[in-house]
């Protein structure tokens, strides 16, 4: 009994061994196998490692990039501020020796010993408003006066004026003929252009040639620029010098009011960067491409529109006088009294008010006798535009003049899309003034025929 | 015209017509997914280039990387992550398969035959064929994966191209009671091997698949070189059938062959029991994944 079962236990365990051999052979196989394959999927692994660092790397440049470019837009835009903040006071003071210097000059004729002098002091205000203006420009105020306009229109006339100045430099146009309009204000643009030209014009003192150029793009087309543009169409206007050309550093930094590397006394510093102010100012986009030596390219985008520019009608400047009742309204006590005196000279019965509340009362009580409000925009107590909205209340056809030389978060441009009839800029001429306000009343004369 | 002849013409109308359908849509990713089993140089970035370019087979191979079959932790959602989480080797076998599974689809029953069943059956044998390979020879087996799954491509040739012709031969199989080459020779005068041999020959795979595949009935005619690899296809597609593991086209079985495959490999039936039992674990465990449910997944 017990011999068969060993019998029998030998012929099993001879299979069984026979089996496990197979099977330690199995897994020898397999294991070696697995490990190979391990080695290689290491070996994936590392390689998928290596790149996705490479990746994580490339991302943390741009991520850098981008960086520097919003500190250099923040610092620009408090620069903006400050700016924006130092011509509103100039441009208060400035408006006194303007106001001044032309109420003396109606009172003297033109054979009085001091007319040339006062002349000149009106000529130093305007260069000295210019330089605000372009303040203003930098800190992306004052943006008004919106139409339609032709870029190609505004580059043949500045460009045909520029180099009439600089006839050492050579300008050569390509201008397309199909540019769309963009809605702008064309003082301003054209000031950009000239600053431009100004600009490349000093990058070649021994002359040089200009190429300018128009087009018209897409964002499609703006797609590899470090910021990221509005869909839809734009115009790009490009100006290429043959200059000396910058280096980096210069152009990191040349946008910034103040910088200028042309040495301290030879620029203002303040071209390019009222250049950038407007451009933002008008929703487009600027860029810089140059090396030293090798010339600069500006590239200026602009929001295009699907309209035709309109025509510009004539100016006249003839002193206008006339008869209605107007309320000033302005806390500067210099202005508030300037402007009194030179409405008065132009004819005008006058009201005086100098703060918001105080414009209120006036206008509660006498609203009926008053034909127009000049209305400064910032006021300590009560700002222009709830002095606007006010006024409105109580009779909604009140001529309205907006007067500034400043505003804050485009308030000014704000109500004059609301439907204010007309703006006018701090600090103002008797002649400019005058014709603001005949213009106004035609305006409504028009309207009642 | 020879005889000989006259089926090679016949082979090629019926190839020219493969061109034109949607069974050579797979040939690019396969032929690819074989390309890279058969260069050592090749990355893994190569293979996913090779899977990225077919965005739905892509959405396919992620599904069944995130199955509990593969056990994987994290949600694949990229062929690269699948390589790392699931293997390089894993990743190849699951495009392979999840591409040459859209020419299966065809799930009428006829005389025992399905497009399904077929399907079943092919994964069975490029299973099992792998694991011969590795076990028993301690290779790679890849070779062995693909031309399993391609082995019966001819009969879903027939199927789709000579419709009627082929309700015949499968009726003959049913009536007569003959294996499926039989009736293929009898009816068309050829078989569906000599089809998928021709077709992969067309399709420029390499030729130990060519002939593995064109003499997976007959492995003792393949040149000696090949010997090897087609005595492992016949033994995996032999067992399958006699395991009863999806279609069976020759069930009336061939012992002789058989034992002289079994010898040339010097392979044990015990050794290869061992084997099988492991297979058919893994057929169940997909099918319990729903692995074969491929039919309902292209339809959704």
């Amino acid at each position: 009994m017990t011999k068969r079962k060993t019998n029998k236990s030998i012929e099993e365990l001879k299979k069984e061994n026979l089996i496990l051999e197979t099977k330690v052979k199995h897994l020898i196989n397999d294991l070696q196998l697995t490990r190979e394959e391990n080695e290689i999927s290491t070996k994936n692994y590392f390689e998928i490692y290596s790149s996705m660092e490479r990746k994580v790397e490339e991302r943390t440049r741009q991520v850098e990039e981008l960086q520097k470019q919003y500190q250099q837009a923040q610092r620009l835009e408090s620069i903006g501020t400050l700016a924006g903040g130092i011509a509103h006071n100039f441009n208060n003071l400035l408006m006194g020796i303007q106001g001044n210097a032309s109420l003396m000059l109606a009172e003297i004729h033109s054979g009085h010993p001091h007319f040339e002098k006062l002349k000149t002091i009106q000529k130093l205000v305007r260069n000295g408003s210019r330089l605000t203006r372009q303040l203003l420009g930098y800190a992306r105020e004052g943006r008004y006066e919106i139409k339609a306009v032709s870029l190609n229109h505004l580059v043949r006339d500045t460009s045909d004026t520029f180099s009439t100045t600089r006839k050492e430099i050579s300008i050569h146009r390509e201008l397309d003929d199909e540019l769309y309009a963009i809605e702008a204000d064309q003082g301003q643009i054209e000031q950009v252009l000239l600053n431009l030209y100004v600009n490349a014009a000093e990058a070649m003192p021994q002359g040089g040639k200009l190429f300018l150029k128009t087009m018209n793009v897409t964002h499609e087309d703006m797609k590899d620029k470090c910021y990221k543009p509005k869909p839809g169409n734009y115009i790009l206007f490009s100006l290429r010098d043959t200059g000396v050309g910058m280096d980096r550093g210069t152009m990191d930094r040349i946008f910034e009011p103040f910088f200028t590397s042309r040495g301290l006394g030879k620029g203002t510093g303040l071209g390019l960067a009222s250049v950038y102010g407007t451009v933002k100012a008008h929703g487009g986009y600027i860029d810089v491409y140059s090396e030293k030596g090798q010339g600069a390219t500006f590239k200026i985008y602009l929001p295009a529109i699907g309209m035709k520019p309109g025509k510009e009608k004539s100016e006249i400047t003839d002193i206008m006088k006339g008869r209605e009742m107007v309320l000033l309204v302005d806390d500067e006590d210099v202005v508030a009294d300037v402007g009194d005196e030179m409405l008065k000279k132009l004819g005008y019965e006058v009201l005086v008010a100098r703060s918001g509340k105080e414009a209120i009362k006036t206008y509660e009580s006498k609203w009926n006798k008053i034909d127009l409000v000049i209305l400064d925009m910032i006021m300590p107590d009560m700002n222009g535009g709830k002095v606007y909205d006010r006024i409105k209340e109580i009779k909604p056809h009140t001529k309205i003049l907006l007067s500034s030389g400043y505003s804050i978060d485009g308030q000014a441009a704000d109500i004059m899309e609301r439907g204010c009839d007309g703006f006018i800029q701090k600090p103002f001429s008797m002649e400019v003034l005058s014709e603001t306000i005949r213009k106004l009343f035609e305006k409504r004369d028009d309207r009642l025929s | 015209m020879t005889f000989e002849e006259e089926r090679y013409e016949k082979i090629s109308k019926i190839i020219g017509l493969v061109d034109q359908s949607e069974i050579s849509s797979i040939q690019s990713v396969v032929s690819g997914v074989i390309d890279v089993i058969n260069d050592p140089q090749s990355s893994a970035k190569d293979l996913k280039d090779i899977i990225e370019i077919d965005p739905p087979l892509t959405a396919k191979v992620l599904k069944v990387a995130n199955s509990a079959y593969y056990y994987s932790l994290n949600k694949i959602s990229e062929i690269q992550h699948a390589v790392i989480w699931i293997g390089f080797d894993v990743v190849k076998e699951i495009a392979l398969s999840q591409k040459v599974c859209e020419v299966f689809e065809q799930d009428e029953t006829v005389s025992g035959y399905s497009g399904r069943s077929l399907w079943k059956h092919s994964i069975a044998v490029a299973l099992l064929g792998k694991m011969i390979c590795r076990r028993e020879f301690g290779e790679r087996g890849e070779n062995a994966y693909a031309a399993g799954l391609l082995h019966d491509i001819g009969i879903i040739v027939e199927n789709q191209f000579l419709e009627n012709e082929f309700i015949d031969i499968l009726r003959k199989t049913e009536q007569e009671k003959i294996n499926l080459s039989k009736a293929e020779s009898e009816v068309l005068g050829y078989t569906h091997t000599d089809i998928g041999k021709m077709l992969t020959e067309h399709w420029s795979f390499p030729e130990e698949l060519v002939v593995a595949i064109g003499n997976h009935h007959n492995p003792d005619k393949a040149p000696q070189e090949f010997s090897k690899f087609a005595s492992t296809l016949y033994i995996a597609d032999y067992l399958c059938q006699e395991r009863g593991i999806g279609y069976s086209d020759a069930p009336y079985f061939d012992p002789v062959v058989f034992r002289g495959c079994l010898k040339r490999l010097d392979i044990k039936e015990y050794a290869l029991d061992l084997i099988v039992k492991d297979m058919e674990q893994e057929i169940s465990k997909m099918e319990g994944q729903g692995l074969f449910q491929y039919d309902k997944t292209k339809n959704q």
